[in-house]
């Protein structure tokens, strides 16, 4: 018999579960085949590639990004959990997803759903704490760094990152 | 973008009778004919988009955000834009059966069971590290293969499994499929699979079946007293040379020398004679370059998958798959069941195709379908999902080929003028055919360059190994060579003490020059531009002094710049596309093609290539369809690449006859020939259907309306806003002018067939009483109505079948300056800066083509100083690879803001667009090379020049 666990978590907004889960199932599997959520990509099923980032709020209301290929579905059990399925309202992205798509940021688009999270959350720790604008390269940099894209060369997902910082004085300040 | 290509000319000096050329594993038989034969076996194919894809139509796009504006002419973002960057289901990767309509709703899982031998023989599969709770429901053998009658053929002929007791004939081979019913379990299976390292056993040592060389030429000319020709001997004057035998099954081995014959034995002399003047010093100051590249993964992001159902009842296989050669891989699945028995007899084959997440060449002609489709045969009836896992992708995934180049030039060293050019080149193609006959011969016709050579001589083969399969790859070929002569050039520079860029203009191939294949390119080749303006890059013209502050702040770093600059080809010399534009009462523009995504942005390049007749961009943009395409009733024959004349002029009595029907998404034609189908379709429409309808609404009135008091011309025609003008006519907006068109039963669609062989093929049609002539083929037509009316060409002209001995003919040209560091310590290498300067004609879109330089620049770093396998036995086909180990630049290893783009404005907005995908790529590569050399004194001829490498020649 496979050794299972029971899960129940949040998915952008909508409680899933309770599921009888094997304790080694990858999160990004759980997400891809169990709740059909195919937005989170696999691509190196080790953590390096990042394309299967999302982001997780934890009980105390603290949010970070998780890989879901190298981390089990059973640990995400009674988190919050949002894939790139939970950014946009309806027909309005996220001003991320939107400076994106502006920007001809991706093209392919397979690792697009891990730079939006990711990118989302830098924003989100801008908006908490702002830094001066000679910091923002750095910034961008450091945040969306472990992130692969075989095809942009990153150029414009970071233009875009910068834009949308620059535009949004919420996001920096005087150095 | 990149590429597939090319039946490269079948020789037609003798050699071929006495050297038969092989692509594929079958001799004698090319790929072409091999795969029509399949289909003719009885089986019927269709191609479908993914649900998904079938409605990109306005309704997925957000109305306040959209990518494109009702009048605007600018696409705003992708036309897939919205799609992926909120996670909707576009790749046949996000696909399960119970996403498909009428399919059962259970999804069954497969995984291939690889060799990780090749030198020893396989015994069988050992199940024991699964337990006997995750042994899987079924599990597939050669022996299941044989007993069905299934069995790969013509393009993709290969044991697809390794029979027990055999060695398997290359690393990586497969040796069973497994398949589980249940997703958890299977889940829980592959961990264990991966925790056990494999679960194929092997024996007493084995030597695996080697299939020989894949195939090899020679290219030889000499030029006459013009460059313009005529040659006294070349390609495409006296046809493509083949070798006679090749020597221990590996060396190819040429005719003997004949100056004063007809057949393959002048190439061998003139070559011979060229060698000997650079041996004895006749031929100028010789420089010289041995140069190895290394085998490469493609790394694109997504993993190959597939998603397959049999419907034994209907005797129909379904299957979601996706790739960038649809109409191919369905031809190779049929090829494979053509002789199954009973139980698996396929008499229908479905196929719905994705977007692709990223494909470079690694999904064109790839085998991993035919796996899918096994799986799905052998499967009881349930759909099965087959998806590659990275490990099993560096595994089995198609590579770019190791080449070792050997170069010569000689040169006169007073003028530093070029006089001869001389090469060897060896490329591995791995353990099983792909397109390696393809690559060398595209590797040769493309390592001159930039460069003019009065005399040349370039043999090049490409040879079987035990090795992971190579194939198809940005640059197919190209990329190696032209960074070997681009050293080599730069190395020509420094002995000589010629300016870099001077040297450069001095030699580069002009307009109406003969290339080395003995024909002059198309159109105006613009090299000294690209060359000027790289010239003038602050990073060049700057060079000295950042150089000084650079290292004033970075003590023990040296700073130095390379520069570099190529001129790529894009087609394969048989380019099939169709295409049809129709536009609604109420100006809705829908556009579909016969064009694969694989993230260039070819669906959004075609809704801006609408703009150019119609004044503004496509509303719709549809990949295949089923049936979409039957209301021109193509047929076709024989092998658009080595078709003999008599033949091609029989078969074109038949209206409905073209020389190929489609391509795959490769060779960098989306932009020049999939675009130029859509361009012609919307020019039959403004001039059958907008034009008339806009002189119908133009003379309305007394006396003629304001229309009289001018002499209005098509000619004449603007668009202004969206709306149609010209010699001072009102405006009238597509919309009305759509309706009156439809109104009046004029033309309001279009759809046609293109075909290029290096030249396009054209036809004569009778519209309306009027004789039209364009670039197409075969055309029906849309009036006001759905109904498409098929019109017979009155007369056709093929481009001619000694075509194909062309070999290259349309360029698009690059350059690179590249600034780098170089840690005088430790050996390190950061690039810092590179400015690229493009020449590709018109633009579609601005930001896809700088988009897809900047993703160039950052491969191109990638292969130049990171990414590397080894070959046999320590390489990926022992599944122990992941990017744990390959190092795929990340955005600290790219120079993300400071790369910059200039792109040659167009001679005129005529100019057609041009390839420039895999272009891109190459001129950072030798650019690298060419600075560390600057950087270190040391010439690097080896990829990649890793951190330890520099720290050794330091």
């Amino acid at each position: 018999m496979i050794p299972t666990t029971t899960i129940s978590m949040t998915v952008n907004g909508a409680p899933v579960g309770p599921h009888e889960v094997p304790d080694t199932l990858p999160m990004i599997d759980y997400l891809n085949d169990h709740l059909g959520l195919t937005g989170t990509k696999f691509g190196c099923g080790l953590g390096i590639c990042h394309a299967c980032v999302v982001i997780v709020e934890r009980g105390d209301g603290t949010r970070d990004t998780e890989r879901t290929c190298i981390n089990g579905a059973a640990s995400f059990d009674g988190l919050k959990i949002t894939t790139v399925e939970g950014h946009a309202d309806g027909a309005t992205l996220s001003d991320v997803q939107q400076a994106f798509v502006d920007h001809f940021a991706f093209q392919c688009g397979y690792c697009t759903p891990g730079f939006v999270n990711e990118a989302t959350l830098m924003i989100e720790t801008l908006k908490q704490a702002p830094i001066p604008k000679n910091e923002i390269e750095a910034t961008i940099e450091t945040a969306l760094g472990e992130h692969i894209c075989r095809c942009s060369g990153y150029v414009r997902y970071y233009e875009a990152m910068r834009a949308l910082i620059e535009q949004d004085p919420r996001l920096t300040k005087e150095s | 973008m990149d590429s597939e290509r090319r039946q490269a000319a079948v020789p037609e000096n003798g050699a071929g009778c006495d050297a038969p050329r092989r692509t594929g594993s079958h001799a004698g038989m090319n790929r072409r004919q091999v795969l029509k034969a399949s289909v003719a076996g009885g089986i019927t194919i269709a191609l479908s988009p993914l649900p998904a894809l079938s409605a990109f139509t306005a309704s997925l796009q957000p109305e306040e955000k959209g990518w494109r504006k009702d009048g605007d002419r600018n696409v705003r973002y992708r036309v897939d834009g919205f799609a992926k960057v909120t996670g909707r289901k576009i790749y046949a990767r996000d696909y399960r059966a119970a996403d498909m309509d009428s399919w059962p709703d259970e999804t069954s899982h497969a995984a291939i069971v690889f060799a990780q031998e090749a030198a020893k023989i396989y015994t069988g599969l050992d199940l024991s590290a699964l337990g006997e709770d995750l042994v899987p429901d079924i599990v597939i053998t050669a022996k299941d293969l044989h007993a069905a009658d299934i069995a790969a053929t013509g393009f993709f002929a290969t044991d697809l499994l390794c029979a027990e007791g055999q060695t398997p004939a290359y690393l990586g081979q497969p040796t069973a499929i497994l398949i589980w019913h249940d997703f958890d379990r299977f889940t829980s299976a592959r961990l264990r699979m991966q925790s056990a390292g494999s679960i194929a056993s092997f024996g007493a040592t084995g030597t695996p079946a080697q299939s020989g060389p894949y195939g090899a030429n020679r290219f030889t000319r000499v030029a006459g007293s013009n460059p313009e020709g005529p040659d006294v001997y070349s390609p495409v004057k006296d046809g493509w040379v083949g070798p006679a035998r090749y020597q221990k099954g590996e060396a190819p081995v040429w005719s003997p020398a004949k100056p004063d014959g007809q057949g393959p034995g002048r190439a061998t002399a003139y070559g011979e004679a060229m060698r000997k003047a650079l041996a004895d010093g006749t031929a100028g100051q010789v420089f010289g370059i041995t140069f190895e590249t290394q085998s490469v993964d493609q790394v694109f992001m997504e993993p190959e998958s597939g998603l397959a159902w049999y419907d034994a009842s209907k005797k129909t296989l379904n299957a979601v798959l996706g790739v960038q050669s649809p109409q191919a891989i369905l031809e190779g699945i049929a090829g494979m069941v053509a002789k199954a028995d009973t139980a698996h007899e396929v008499r229908h084959i479905e196929g719905h195709f994705g977007y692709l997440g990223g494909g470079f060449g690694g999904k064109d002609h790839t085998i991993v379908p035919l796996y899918v489709a096994l799986a799905a045969l052998f499967a009881g009836g349930r759909p099965v999902r087959l998806a590659l896992n990275r490990f099993e992708q560096f595994q089995f995934g198609l590579k770019r080929h190791a080449i070792t180049a050997d170069m010569q030039i000689g040169v006169e060293p007073q003028t530093g003028m070029f006089t001869t050019f001389t090469a060897d080149l060896d490329c591995n193609g791995g353990g099983r055919a792909n397109f390696s006959a393809s690559v060398a011969d595209v590797a040769a016709t493309g390592a001159p360059s930039i460069y003019y050579f009065p005399k040349s001589d370039v043999t090049t083969v490409a040879k079987s190994s035990r090795g992971v399969c190579a194939g198809s790859m940005r640059g197919y070929g190209t990329l190696q060579t032209m960074t070997a002569t681009e050293c080599l050039v730069d190395d020509i520079a420094r002995g000589l003490k010629i300016d870099p860029f001077a040297l450069r203009r001095r030699n580069m191939l002009q307009t109406g020059a003969l290339n080395m294949t003995g024909n002059p390119a198309s159109g105006m080749i613009r090299t000294k531009e690209v060359l000027d303006r790289l010239e003038q890059a602050s990073l060049w013209q700057n060079r000295d002094r950042d150089k000084t502050v650079f290292e004033w702040a970075n003590s023990g770093y040296t700073y130095a710049v390379g520069m570099a600059c190529v001129m790529k080809d894009f087609g394969t010399g048989a380019d099939g596309v169709l295409s049809s534009v129709s536009l609604t009462t109420d100006g809705v523009i829908e556009i579909t093609g016969n064009v694969i995504e694989m993230g260039t942005g070819i669906t959004t390049a075609l809704a801006a290539r609408a703009a150019r007749r119609l004044g503004q961009l496509a509303t719709t943009v549809r990949t295949d369809e089923p049936a979409h395409w039957d209301p021109l009733q193509l047929v076709s024959s024989g092998n658009p690449w080595g078709i003999s004349q008599a033949d091609q002029d029989e078969a074109s009595k038949n209206p409905r006859w073209v020389p190929q029907i489609s391509s795959p998404a490769s060779a960098s034609i989306g932009a020049h020939v999939n675009a130029a189908a859509v361009d012609q379709a919307a020019e039959v429409i403004r001039r059958f259907g907008l034009w008339p309808a806009a002189q119908a609404i133009w003379s309305e009135g007394q006396l003629g309306g304001q229309q009289a008091g001018e002499f209005v011309t098509y000619a004449d025609l603007r668009w202004s806003d969206g709306a149609l003008t010209g010699a001072g006519m009102e405006p009238i907006p597509l919309p009305r002018l759509a309706a009156r068109a439809h109104e009046m039963g004029l033309v309001t669609g279009a759809m046609l067939h293109a075909f290029n062989r290096w030249s396009w093929a054209t036809a004569e049609f009778d519209i309306d009483g009027t004789r039209w002539r364009g670039p197409v083929d075969a055309l029906a037509v849309q009036k006001g109505s759905a109904d498409w009316q098929l019109l017979d060409r009155t007369s056709v002209a093929f481009p001619s079948a000694a075509m194909e001995r062309v070999g290259v003919n349309y360029y698009s040209a690059c350059g690179a300056v590249v600034a780098l560091a170089v840690g005088r310590n430790d050996g390190s290498v950061q690039v810092l800066g590179v400015h690229q300067v493009l020449e590709c004609g018109s633009q579609l879109v601005p930001e896809l083509v700088s988009g897809n330089s900047e993703g160039g620049i950052a491969m191109g770093i990638g292969y130049a100083l990171h990414e590397d396998l080894p070959l046999y036995e320590d390489g990926p086909g022992n599944g122990t690879w992941n990017l744990n180990r390959y190092h795929v630049p990340k955005a600290a290893d790219v120079p993300v803001w400071n790369m910059t783009l200039e792109v040659l404005d167009p001679l005129s907005e005529t100019d057609p667009p041009k390839g420039m995908g895999e272009v891109v790529m190459i001129p950072v590569v030798p650019a690298i090379l060419n600075g560390l050399r600057e950087a270190t004194g040391h010439r690097f001829t080896k990829l990649p020049v890793t951190q330890d490498d520099i720290r050794k020649a330091l």
